[in-house]
């Protein structure tokens, strides 16, 4: 394999368990990978593989048991502060505050990175017409629909400009037109050189968006590469879709 | 129908109750179990016993409580009765009094009057205690008095108390009064009970249930939902099955003991019953029907009724017979204009005037059943309305948003605060109403304070430093309410959640201040002589409670993701009461040192308090990772010292006593030396036990090598530390002689000065009646002290402070923390002592050279007095 450039973000042997030692819950076992600048990598894994858990360690809001993960040389952890100036991140389910609008929790966030919160909201004013939510903008956030919340993350997450996108099931609860104006948009980011680490559940997302891929399961690393080293792993004659079945597959007795 | 087990079935109505009510107390223990596991996990050992030790105490408070309330109810008619009594000529006397007046009056020769006189004479005695009691008098008035009644009326105007149970029997005898004030108790406790909901750690930020649209996908009726939900608060709150026990006290005062019991069952279940669910009723009709901003605001005002209400019983209970002739003169109009029958049929008093039982306890009955109805309608009013969605969508102050208002601070999180104030109702509840009411109640408490300095300026000012303590106090636990669920979006922003908790801090602090000035103003206003005792009580205050702030924001917990609010740790919340109480005192009782005193073991807690909270913040959300701050932090150096400073008083005071028994007053001085001594070793000894557990040894306390003596040895401080044993010895020595002699000097010119002359003296004819007093001082003063001291203010505070603060603020702090071990004439050379210590300690690594300093120094002060 070789990477065209320096890796963005670097995971190495992170392990994170809950609990103390004997009866704690492996969340990610021995997991290492890495996303080199500017690629827009989907983190592909079935319900509870640990895909929001790996997001969380990265946003430094947990801590991992052994192992390191960094973000641009940075500790996701020790320099979890720094490295929000790097970073934008949209959770699987965000929510807001209840007493302010979505315009004011923009202008809010602006001010709270630095910028000049009127010049800011300017700035990102055309992504919001494109995600007809400008319409809605001074109404409580919290009276938004799933859907306007998602596009309200997304704006928070674009609002500093960062090199790296977290985007946890970005997805998921949106209707299939705003879906496609996601992955327009993801697909832009990266053009511009943002590098992008987005999750899923659906092979098809992946196969539509990335050119590479980290698959893992019960928190290990199953497989990770470009979809065409991913097919060539398997029989040509495989979809991807059947590939992903076959590498998460389990029989039931692995299952105690 | 198919009764195939597979196949979905309606199940009943009542299987739905007991299949939710099961779910939720098995919620509310598994919500236990968790907090005992990570306490367990945070502490290493388990906690079941105080846990469960606790658990105890609360239901027995709780069965006081409602108990109480009855007798409150009991006593407030009593004396209504008592006072209408008086009100309409009669007197009060006790039944030996009277016995012995009508003797007298009966009496017929000479010999039997002179004895009946006697008689009534020693009665007078005993009666005039009585009555004073009752009547807050003085026992001579109350004695004036009776001697005027007796001479100038009748036996015929003086009337016993009715007996126990004839108080409620008769109740009708005496007017409308006491059946009012009894009502008025009675719908108090009621309501009290009707808003307790959970308790008032009670989450008010609460969204829409989401468990009721799940609930409701299920073949279950909505009702059965409801009323389980309603009767969800007898699981979780103890006060409602303590409630019963009102009934049982009731009842035992209007008839005896056994229908006391059977009322308990009786009556007292039913209502229990009705008021849990009356309360969730409402709490459910709120959150159905009104838009969340608004919510909040209700469930808090509701929650803050119940507070409000249990604390009042408390109160009113230690000063009803000042209370309830003051509240019944307010009231005395409304008695005639509105019937009071309730307190009637709440004991079963038939208009005949006969008691009864089965009355009582259909009138109960009946009043549960409406009450239980009126719930259900209301609940299912909201539900009608609310299952809708909530009204509101826009803020009605969009156009003019507050992050374009040119406000004092450009702060953005101050201003989100602001927001939050403007548009959320339940703010005001929360960090005004709730604080507001919960320090009030403290500074009732604590009115035995401030009796010495009653219609003073200091009164008012030091009232207006209690508020605001108290204030903050409650106020930090809810510093992340602002946040709710939203906090995520605070770990997006370059910021850190160390820097929104200070955020907090400034800003409650800002609040508190407001509160304070405003009263301390109108002290000003109203004793402008007293101006600087004002002033000076506002610079403290300014002092303190940053320190107060601080303080209170490392309460925070964070809500589970079902929205439950996790419970502060007892022994955290008492630590961050540490230091209240003295400096309240101090500003009370006109005693500016110990005010002083108060502030700087504030600080230094607060200072502990955060270097824990630093350590604990990183971990919020990942309570099983989290770690304690490494050794020595300052909460062991703070723990080792008033070990040291509590123990070596109790433990000298015991050796000096058998050492006055067995050697006399000779002896006395060298004892307490060396039982110093001997507690300065128990504390070494088991505080480095202790910190030994926690991977340092004693080595690495004495030896301190670090970066920071590099520029004092001009080398590598690894290679060159061992040369510069002796060197360091001898700068310590040095810098010790230096500070004596001007320490000698200071007291010379203090001695000068008019206060300190007479002060000086006094000290000195005191000293020399106890022989060998400087012998006993200098053991200690040159030989324990030094060690001890050094090892715990320099070797562990002074270290830890260090780490926390840093730079001239640690060497302030622990020299300021030293300094008031010490008495405050001495204030200054001891303070210049621990700040030299430190610097020395800092600067060779090794505390020999502090304790060198030291011993220097007690030696020099101690061998300059006078013998």
């Amino acid at each position: 394999m070789n990477i065209p450039s320096a890796p963005l973000v670097q995971i190495d042997n992170v392990t994170k368990s809950f609990g103390r030692s004997i009866s704690a819950k492996v969340a990610l076992n021995d997991l290492s990978f890495s996303v080199p600048a500017g690629q827009l990598c989907g983190l592909l894994g079935p319900n509870g593989a640990g895909k929001t858990t790996l997001f969380r360690l990265l946003m430094g809001i947990l801590k991992a048991t052994e192992g390191t993960l960094l973000i641009d040389s940075l500790d996701a952890f020790e320099q979890r502060v720094e490295l929000k100036r790097l970073v934008g991140f949209l959770p699987d389910e965000p929510v807001f505050y209840s007493y302010l609008s979505g315009r004011e929790i923009l202008e809010l966030s602006a001010a709270m990175h630095g910028l000049e919160p009127k010049a800011a909201v300017d700035r990102i004013y055309p992504l919001m017409s494109r995600l007809r939510l400008a319409g809605d903008i001074d109404g409580y956030a919290e009276d938004f629909s799933r859907g306007m919340k998602k596009k309200l993350g997304l704006l928070l997450c674009l609002l500093h400009q960062p090199k790296l996108l977290i985007l946890d099931e970005p997805t998921n609860g949106l209707d299939v037109e705003s879906t496609h104006l996601f992955y327009d948009l993801m697909l832009e980011e990266s053009q511009r050189g943002t590098t992008v680490l987005f999750s899923t559940h659906l092979m098809d997302q992946v196969a539509k968006l990335c050119s590479h891929a980290v698959i893992i399961d019960e928190g290990r690393l199953v497989a990770k590469g470009s979809l065409t080293e991913l097919r060539a792993t398997f029989d040509e004659s495989d979809s991807l879709e059947e590939a992903f079945l076959k590498l998460t597959a389990k029989t039931p007795q692995d299952e105690c | 129908m198919s009764a195939d087990p597979t196949v979905s079935r309606s199940i009943g109505f009542w299987r739905t109750v007991a299949l939710l009510l099961t779910a939720a107390r098995r919620r509310s223990r598994g919500r236990f179990q968790r907090q005992q596991q990570l306490l367990n996990n945070r502490t290493g050992s388990s906690t079941n016993t105080l846990g469960a030790l606790s658990v105890l105490v609360v239901w027995a408070l709780m069965a006081a409580l409602n108990g109480g309330a009855a007798y409150v109810l009991y006593e407030t008619v009593s004396i209504a009765q008592d006072l209408e009594t008086e009100t309409h000529g009669k007197i009060i006397v006790s039944s030996f009094f009277l016995e012995r007046l009508r003797a007298l009056e009966s009496a017929q020769s000479e010999i039997e009057k002179t004895e009946a006189q006697e008689n009534l004479e020693r009665a007078y005695d005993i009666e005039r205690y009585t009555r004073a009691g009752e009547y807050h008098q003085a026992p001579e008035q109350a004695e004036t008095f009776l001697r005027n009644a007796v001479n100038n009326r009748q036996s015929s105007d003086f009337v016993t108390r009715p007996s126990t149970n004839g108080v409620f029997e008769r109740l009708r005898d005496y007017g409308p009064v006491p059946a009012m004030l009894g009502t008025l108790v009675l719908l108090w406790w009621l309501i009290m009970l009707v808003f307790q909901g959970e308790g008032l750690e009670l989450d008010l930020q609460r969204r829409r249930h989401p468990m009721w649209e799940w609930l409701f996908t299920h073949p279950v009726k909505p009702g059965a939902v409801f009323l389980a939900e309603m009767l969800s608060p007898i699981a979780a709150n103890p006060i409602y099955v303590t409630a019963p026990l009102f009934f049982a006290v009731l009842y035992a005062f209007v008839y005896d003991v056994s229908t006391g019991a059977a009322a308990m069952f009786l009556i007292g279940v039913p209502v229990a019953i009705a008021t849990a669910g009356a309360g969730k009723a409402l709490e459910i009709g709120v959150i159905l029907r009104f838009a969340p901003r608004s919510r909040g605001a209700l469930i808090g005002f509701m929650t803050w009724l119940g507070y409000v209400g249990m604390m009042a019983f408390l109160f009113v209970a230690v000063a009803l017979a000042t209370v309830v002739p003051t509240v019944a003169g307010l009231l005395r109009p409304l008695a005639t204009l509105v019937p009071w029958p309730f307190m009637s049929w709440a004991i079963g008093l038939r208009p005949d005037g006969s008691l009864s039982f089965l009355w009582g306890m259909l009138a109960w009955w009946l009043f549960s059943a409406i009450v239980i109805a009126g719930g259900v309608r209301f609940t299912v009013w909201g539900a009608q309305r609310g299952l809708a969605g909530a009204t509101e969508t826009k803020p009605a102050s969009s156009a003019k948003s507050i992050f374009r208002l040119p406000l004092l601070s450009k702060e953005p999180l101050y201003r989100k605060e602001v927001m939050w104030f403007l548009r959320d109702r339940g703010a005001i509840v929360q960090t005004i109403l709730v604080p507001a009411t919960i320090a009030s109640f403290q500074l009732f408490n604590l009115r035995g304070l401030a009796r010495g300095v009653q219609g003073s300026s200091l009164y008012l000012s030091g009232a207006a430093v209690i508020f605001g303590t108290y204030f903050l106090w409650i106020l930090g636990p809810r510093s992340l309410a602002s946040e709710g669920p939203a906090l995520w979006l605070a770990q997006t922003w370059p910021r850190g959640l160390e820097e929104l908790m200070k955020a907090k801090a400034r800003l409650w602090f800002t609040l508190a201040n407001a509160l304070v000035t405003l009263v301390l103003i109108y002290a000003l206003v109203r004793y402008p002589s007293d101006w600087w005792k004002i002033v000076l009580v506002g610079i403290g205050w300014f002092a303190f409670g940053r320190s107060m702030a601080a303080k209170s924001v490392t309460l925070v917990t964070i809500s589970s993701s079902s929205g439950e609010p996790e419970p502060i740790p007892k022994g955290r919340r008492w630590a961050a009461s540490l230091g209240m109480l003295t400096f309240s005192i101090g500003i009370l009782s006109h005693n500016w040192s110990l005010a002083v005193v108060g502030i700087v073991y504030s600080w230094l807690t607060a200072a502990a308090m955060w270097e824990n909270f630093r350590a604990r913040l990183p971990y919020l959300f990942d309570p099983w990772s989290e770690k304690v701050p490494p050794p020595p932090t300052l909460l062991h150096a703070m723990i080792a010292i008033s070990a040291l400073a509590e123990g070596g008083s109790v433990i000298s005071g015991i050796f000096m006593i058998v050492a006055g028994r067995v050697g006399g007053l000779e002896l006395m001085s060298i004892v307490q030396a060396i039982a110093f001594g001997a507690v300065a070793a128990i504390v070494w000894f088991v505080t480095s036990t202790v910190l030994g557990n926690r991977g340092l040894n004693n080595r690495d306390v004495w030896n301190w090598r670090g970066p920071q003596q590099a520029t004092v040895w001009r080398g590598r401080p690894d290679k060159d530390y061992d040369k510069h044993f002796f060197g360091s010895l001898a700068v310590g020595a040095a810098c010790g002689l230096v500070l004596g002699f001007l320490s000698v000097g200071y007291v010379w010119v203090l001695s000068r000065f008019g206060p300190f002359t007479e002060l000086f003296r006094g000290a000195e004819e005191q000293a020399k009646e106890i022989p060998n007093l400087v012998t006993g001082l200098f053991i200690v003063g040159v030989f324990f002290a030094p060690f001890a001291e050094e090892y715990l203010f320099r070797g562990l505070l002074f270290r830890a402070l260090d780490r926390a603060w840093g730079g001239w603020r640690a060497l302030l702090g622990s020299a300021m923390f030293f300094a008031i071990y010490h008495q405050p004439a001495s204030w200054l050379p001891v303070g210049l002592v621990g700040a030299a210590s430190a610097v020395i300690f800092k600067k060779t690594g090794r505390l020999t050279s502090a304790v060198a300093l030291h011993m220097v120094y007690n030696a020099v002060v101690i061998g300059s007095m006078k013998v």
